[in-house]
């Protein structure tokens, strides 16, 4: 929802009804473990 | 600061959510842990490159992901079986309409024909029933009004008699129930 559709932080968390911090640091995880799964394959 | 903790933070360093303070440390880091520099850099590679990656959606599809949220509260909440209830309630009483006012099913037909009737009766009896009762009180006040002023035992005879005619009509009426 975040990178794909760009919707805001506020909307993600109002449509999931989830807390703003929680979208925040779950989007993070994500990104971070994209990131270094990737990393690992281009190895 | 150690990678752990700025992996945690690299999100919002990205997108420029973080405290001045924060962001030189995160900065300084970046500086000199190769490690953490090329995951950034992936992370931010990877942040622009997606909207490239849209494909339209079936509307329908795209509907039923948002509202899955929506059916799983449906389903815990406290008055979901009661819906269910007043489902069940409803179409029982559809029923019954339309056996009684239809002849679909005749023996349904004469079952709920003869509780109408059933009910009906009893409400005639206990209306009878009150009458009764509202006629013995009064009869018992003005008879108590007649001792204390003149005497009318003709007119206390007789309707003493009808009482007791109507309470004997009463048990004949009981036994056969």
């Amino acid at each position: 929802m975040r990178d794909i559709q760009d919707y805001s932080y506020q909307e993600i968390a109002a449509n999931l009804d989830i807390p703003l911090g929680t979208t925040k640091s779950r989007i993070n995880r994500a990104r971070t473990k994209l990131a270094k799964i990737i990393l690992q394959e281009e190895k | 600061m150690d990678c752990q903790k700025i992996e945690d933070l690299l999100s919002a360093y990205i997108e420029n959510d973080l405290a001045q303070q924060r962001r030189h440390e995160v900065t300084r880091h970046l500086e000199q842990c190769e490690n953490c520099r090329r995951l950034k850099e992936k992370m931010e590679t990877l942040m622009h490159s997606f909207p490239d990656l849209e494909e339209d959606v079936p509307f329908f599809l795209k509907n039923r992901l948002l509202y899955i949220q929506e059916a799983q509260q449906d389903n815990e909440s406290k008055y979901y079986y009661l819906k269910w209830v007043a489902a069940v309630i409803g179409t029982f009483i559809l029923f019954l309409n339309l056996f009684y006012f239809t002849n679909i099913y005749p023996p349904a037909n004469r079952a709920l024909h003869a509780t109408v009737s059933h009910i009906e009766t009893i409400f005639v009896k206990t209306e009878a029933l009150f009458e009764q009762l509202k006629e013995s009180k009064n009869l018992l006040f003005s008879s108590f009004s007649k001792k204390n002023g003149g005497s009318d035992n003709f007119s206390n005879n007789k309707v003493n008699n009808k009482i007791n005619k109507n309470n004997s009509v009463e048990n004949n009426g009981g036994k056969h129930g």
